[in-house]
């Protein structure tokens, strides 16, 4: 179960309310409108991300038509980095600067490529999937490490051994399907699974090839391979590093792509505090910042000011969610469920709260996995903003508002996020249907352990999850019962071992068109239970400078191979 | 006196009664206020961010909530914590000074190195932590404050319970065969309470400033509303609308002020050298 | 003197070792899961968190760990960032030096004109200069600091645009020489402003309060019948006498300069000890925590040792008096 979680700034979240105001300095209007439509670089991906038929393992590039004329050799170009990348290895850890520095100098088989939502070859020039989907093959590229040693299948077996299923988390339910591995032939990978599992080939995009000959034997934590003297096949290496202020890449001269990457070198600059990168990168000192970094709102200013665009394909979808705890005597009660879905205005929250950044969702599956949303689940239609009948439902549920209340519930958020307002206005409105409501906002570890030690310490609570662009990897842990007590899993302690079962079958089905099957039917089974409410289908934009082009989107995390700059 | 102008006790018995007609006012405006604002300060609406109106008069917050409505529901919020947590501390440091300075020996010695620690602290860094300790309630708040502010007053009182049990009428009422602890309450004590009194102001002063920094750090309860709340919430908004922060801010600062003048004016009044003692170790909240 | 300024030193250990104690026992009875912070955001493999707990020594009794924390502190290590991925050490290090480049100007410009305004206070007491002085420094302490800092950001930095709004130093800012420090400078102005008004305030209360104090003894009226002006009578022989309670507050500003101003540093987003230390407790992140409880512990020991040296250098009797007992 991947319950990771990418919405959240880690780090120097309160601070960052400064930067709101700081950034709001070099853009003095406030525009209303969504972020992503001032990138003209971009025309077609602006809005939610279309699946392009075929630009799954043909090697297509997604590159959109570029005004600005062909790629330019050369060029260094500066990114704002929270923190020191450390360990380097991006198979280690799941953080920001890990992944993005860690990713320019390591390469998987496969990307997924977010404006295509499929994958996209990188060390795999190509592979083949068995009918049953248990065996994947895979045949790889003539590719170097940069210490001059060919990249073989033994790497990759090694790497998905020894590294991947023992200390990636993210990888722990891939990893539980591997039977074996074969790499007989150096050039040719074959994949046996215990079972089918669908989102494979999508778990494979984040394993990083790491050259067998550095590691072996080693403790991959201590190897100088992972810290600082990576050997990566990656389009740029290491060129200099002082920690705490600058990590310095330079283009690999024998990278195995012929002219690339464009980009002479990349430094990473680290700036630890997020208004200072803010407004660094409106003043264009800094070309590049990820949303982990730069919230939503200061993403809206500081593209307002002109200087810099959103990147519309960042971040995988994630939605903004209301768990109910189902073992509470009032939100265990279906109608109270249904009655609090219809007293939330979801539309003033995403006007007021998110910038517009996204949508009103429609269901309990984000509709941007289009193979995997059920056109028929659409909750304007089924819980659309209507106080009065929430009222109704609750009189006849047996909760009548008898002088004042009806009763009181508490939310749970994480004190001082961006959630905390959300938390706040969802109060008022249910205090207009009758429901006492209160907001608990504690520091985030604290809200964790509240929501996620069962029984969960709350009656509603508000969190943002993460899709991973796959149900199997992002969406079933908050419903199966199986991640109930799990952090950033089920916190509404639902269970339904109907939902469990479609959502077991979803997983191990081998096609998308074979495991949407379970998965709508899965969908209207939510949407009547209502264990979760969603709120709003997130859309988090990192943003970068106009005179940057061809920087794509792999899951989270910027590819630089394609990048050059004007 | 050659060094002493009328002007002077002026300006004590003017801004004296200035701060405590405010303070009584505050007060009433806190007691009463919520009943004659009809809106409810936690009531969102479409009308966001709104600049002070006729019909908000002081605007509104990124909720559409009532900016009026919150700061006179936020004056309660800051008014009690200042109160009882002042009042928390005055007991517990009357009590702490009074038998540390009444009994001396090895007591006197633990409680004034108690306290000494407690005052070396660095206030903030410890309220921070301790409020993320045990989580963001007012009453723990409350608690933190007065924790951290009891120690001035026990060294007062202590200093002022040595002179007072040195005093004839003391000696007078061991004669008697009095037992000690009763001396202590009946006649120690309170001979030595003029000293405290202002301090009394000066530390509820002192906590409001303390509530607003640690709220506005965002170590407040979302809803408990105080000033520090809005100002938090000011913050954030601080350009897009200056009236949230601009009005809580003077709110804070001229209520901070009233109490703070009103101990000058109680210790310019009882005991014109005690304000030396009582303010060489405040420390600036920064 | 050096006998003196050991046992006020061998007074600080006891302390030293308390002010660490709290903040370790604060940290590791906070709630929250230092083990869960490290992961991240996901359940860990099976048996990770276990192995992580071993490493760090998470899995000892608190005495124990408390006994290793204290003997490595010893060694000069604080341990492992994970939050910032360095050793804590060289965190507090880097952070400390931006407080001290933001706190060391405010507070000798502090104490230098608090100095002045008591003395122009106490000149003349109830003039209407003393009335202005009063004035100021009771507004000065009953300001809130963040607030003001607000203020001066909407003032300066948004309406007028002189100065920038937060940070240190610019990205794009040269890597050395003069440059590099114009732009530091430019920074350093609105939270130095800050901070000097807040430290003025209490340094020119002090030092009124004391002046006007001294100036009522017998010596003052000795001096006056010798002729002595006004002026020539504060320099000579006030300031002189007045200088322990002043000494004591600018000794106490400077001690405690060490941990930072969390609300300033907050608010300007300046990367010192303060903001360090606010978005360590966000994160959990129990080493910074605890390295800055040890730096607080240090500030203690300075504030004592400074205040101590200084009204022994200033007033023999003093040092006589402890040289006898």
């Amino acid at each position: 179960m991947v319950t990771e979680r990418w919405i959240r700034h880690p780090r120097g979240m309160r601070l960052g309310q400064a930067a709101r105001i700081a950034v709001s300095l070099l853009a003095v209007a406030v525009l209303a409108a969504a972020c992503s439509s001032s990138d003209p670089e971009q025309p077609g991906a602006a809005q939610s991300v279309s699946p392009q038929p075929g630009a799954s393992g043909s090697g297509g590039q997604t590159e959109p038509a570029d005004p600005a004329g062909q790629p330019v050799t050369g060029g260094t170009l500066v990114i704002g980095l929270q923190s020191d990348p450390s360990p380097l290895n991006p198979n280690l850890s799941t953080n920001g600067p890990t992944q993005q520095i860690g990713t320019m100098i390591y390469e998987p088989l496969m990307y997924f490529d977010n404006a295509a939502a499929g994958p996209k070859p990188v060390l795999a020039k190509s592979w083949d999937v068995s009918k049953d989907g248990l065996t994947y093959t895979f045949k790889l590229v003539n590719a170097k490490f940069s210490d001059g040693k060919p990249m073989t299948s033994a790497d990759v077996k090694y790497t998905i051994e020894e590294v991947s299923a023992k200390s990636f988390a993210p990888f722990a339910p891939a990893a539980a399907a591997i039977k074996s591995i074969e790499d007989s032939d150096p050039h040719t990978v074959v994949v046996h699974l215990k079972n089918a599992f669908g989102p494979f080939l999508l778990s494979l995009t984040r394993v990083w090839i790491l050259p067998k000959h550095v590691f072996e034997g080693t403790d991959p934590l201590t190897n100088p391979a992972s810290t600082d003297k990576p050997v990566g096949t990656g389009p740029f290496v290491l060129d200099s590093v002082t920690r705490g202020d600058r990590w310095v890449l330079k283009r690999n001269p024998d990278y195995w792509q012929q002219g690339r990457p464009y980009l002479d070198g990349i430094v990473g600059k680290v700036v630890p505090d997020a208004q200072s990168a803010t407004l660094a990168l409106a003043a264009g000192e800094i070309s590049y910042l990820s949303s982990q970094v730069i919230s939503p709102s200061d993403v809206e200013t500081v593209t307002a000011s002109g200087n810099v665009v959103a990147h519309p394909d960042s971040f995988a979808p994630n939605m903004t969610q209301l768990f109910f705890n189902m073992t509470r005597k009032t939100t265990a009660n279906k109608d109270v469920r249904h009655a609090i879905g219809m007293a939330i205005d979801r539309q003033f929250l995403l006007t007021n709260l998110f910038q517009n950044g996204g949508q009103v969702a429609k269901g309990n599956f984000d509709t941007r996995l289009k193979w995997a949303y059920n056109s028929e689940v659409d909750f304007d239609k089924s819980y659309p903003y209507d106080p009065e009948k929430a009222k109704q439902l609750l009189d006849t549920a047996g909760f009548p508002n008898n002088g004042g209340s009806r009763f009181s519930l508490t939310i749970l958020v994480e004190g001082s996020s961006r959630f905390q307002p959300v938390a706040e206005a969802i109060a008022s409105m249910l205090k207009d249907v009758g429901i006492d409501a209160k907001v608990s906002a504690p520091e985030a570890s604290v809200a964790t352990k509240q929501a996620f030690e069962k029984p969960g310490d709350f009656d509603l609570y508000l969190q943002s999850y993460t899709t991973n662009w796959d149900p199997a990897l992002g969406i079933a842990r908050a419903y199966v019962s199986s991640s109930i007590g799990k952090t950033f899993g089920n916190a509404a302690g639902y269970s339904n071992p109907e939902a469990d079962k479609l959502f077991d079958e979803g997983q191990a089905a081998p096609t998308e068109e074979e495991r949407a099957v379970p998965y709508k039917k899965v969908q209207t089974i939510l949407a009547d239970d209502l264990p979760v409410m969603p709120l709003i289908e997130t859309k988090l934009n990192d943003v970068v400078s106009p005179k940057i082009h061809g920087l794509w989107y792999a899951a989270n995390w910027g590819q630089w191979q394609e990048a050059w700059s004007e | 006196m050659l060094w002493r102008r009328p002007g002077r006790r002026l300006l004590n018995n003017l801004s004296g009664r200035v701060s405590a007609v405010y303070i009584l006012v505050l007060v009433i405006v806190a007691l009463v206020g919520p009943l004659v604002i009809s809106k409810d300060p936690s009531q969102i609406s479409r009308s966001v961010l709104k600049p002070p109106s006729p019909s908000a008069w002081f605007g509104t917050d990124q909720l559409g909530r009532d900016q009026l409505a919150r700061l006179v529901d936020g004056a309660r919020v800051s008014l009690l914590v200042g109160v009882v947590a002042a009042g928390m501390a005055v007991i517990v440091g009357v009590l702490v000074g009074a038998f540390a300075g009444f009994f001396g020996g090895w007591l006197d010695i633990a409680l004034m190195r108690v306290s000494e620690f407690f005052q070396v602290m660095p206030t903030l860094i410890v309220a921070v932590a301790i409020v993320a300790l045990i989580g963001p309630g007012l009453f723990n708040i409350i608690l933190v404050i007065a924790m951290l502010s009891w120690p001035q007053t026990a060294r007062v009182t202590r200093g002022e319970v040595l002179r007072v049990k040195q005093l004839e009428y003391i000696d007078v009422a061991r004669c008697q065969g009095r037992p000690e602890w009763r001396i202590l309450l009946r006649e120690v004590i309170p001979n030595a309470i003029p000293a405290v009194m202002p301090l009394i102001a000066l530390c509820v002063a002192e906590a409001i400033l303390q509530e607003a920094s640690i709220s506005f750090l965002g170590l407040g309860s979302p809803d408990t509303i105080s000033w520090g709340l809005l100002l938090h919430d000011g913050q954030q908004n601080l350009l897009r609308a200056w009236w949230m922060s601009v009005i809580p801010g003077v709110a804070t600062f001229i209520t901070v002020l009233a109490f703070n003048l009103l101990g000058d004016s109680v210790s310019a009044a009882l005991n014109p050298r005690l304000r030396l003692i009582g303010r060489v170790r405040r420390r600036v909240k920064i | 003197m050096l006998r003196y300024g050991l046992r006020r030193l061998g007074w600080a250990v006891p302390t030293v070792i308390g002010i660490v104690a709290v903040g370790f026992v604060l940290t590791h009875i906070l709630p929250g899961d230092p083990v869960q912070a490290m992961i991240g955001e996901f359940p860990a493999p099976e048996g990770y968190a276990e192995h992580i707990r071993e490493k760090f020594g998470l899995d000892r009794p608190l005495p124990v760990q408390f006994w290793l924390f204290l003997t490595s502190l010893l060694r000069g290590d604080l341990g492992y960032s994970f939050a910032h991925n360095a050793p804590v050490t060289d965190i507090i290090f880097t952070r400390a030096g931006a407080t001290l480049a933001l706190m060391i100007p405010s507070l000798v410009l502090a104490s230098v004109l608090g100095v002045v305004f008591g003395a122009i206070g106490a000149r003349r007491a109830g003039s209407r200069s003393d009335v202005a002085v009063t004035a100021f420094t009771v507004s000065g302490q009953s300001v809130p600091v963040f607030w003001l800092a607000m203020m001066l950001i909407l003032v300066f930095s948004v309406r007028l645009g002189l100065f920038p709004v937060t940070g240190m130093t610019s990205i794009s800012a040269p890597e050395s020489g003069f440059g590099r420090f114009t732009d530091f400078l430019r920074h350093l102005v609105l939270p130095m402003v800050t901070l000097t008004l807040a430290y003025m305030t209490v340094v020119a209360r002090v030092a009124r309060s004391a002046m006007i104090e001294s100036l009522q003894e017998d010596y003052i009226l000795t001096a006056e019948a010798k002729g002595l002006k006004n002026g020539e009578i504060l320099r000579k022989h006030v300031l002189r006498n007045s200088l322990p309670p002043i000494i004591t507050v600018i000794g106490f500003n400077f001690g405690y300069c060490l941990t930072g101003a969390v609300l300033t540093e907050t608010v300007f987003g300046w990367p010192g000890i303060g903001s360090l230390f606010i978005q360590a407790v966000t994160n959990r992140d129990y080493p910074v925590i605890e390295g800055v409880f040890v730096l607080s512990a240090i500030a203690v020991v300075l504030v004592n040792l400074i205040v101590d040296l200084l009204y022994a250098l200033i007033n023999p009797k003093i040092r006589r008096a402890h040289a006898v007992a």
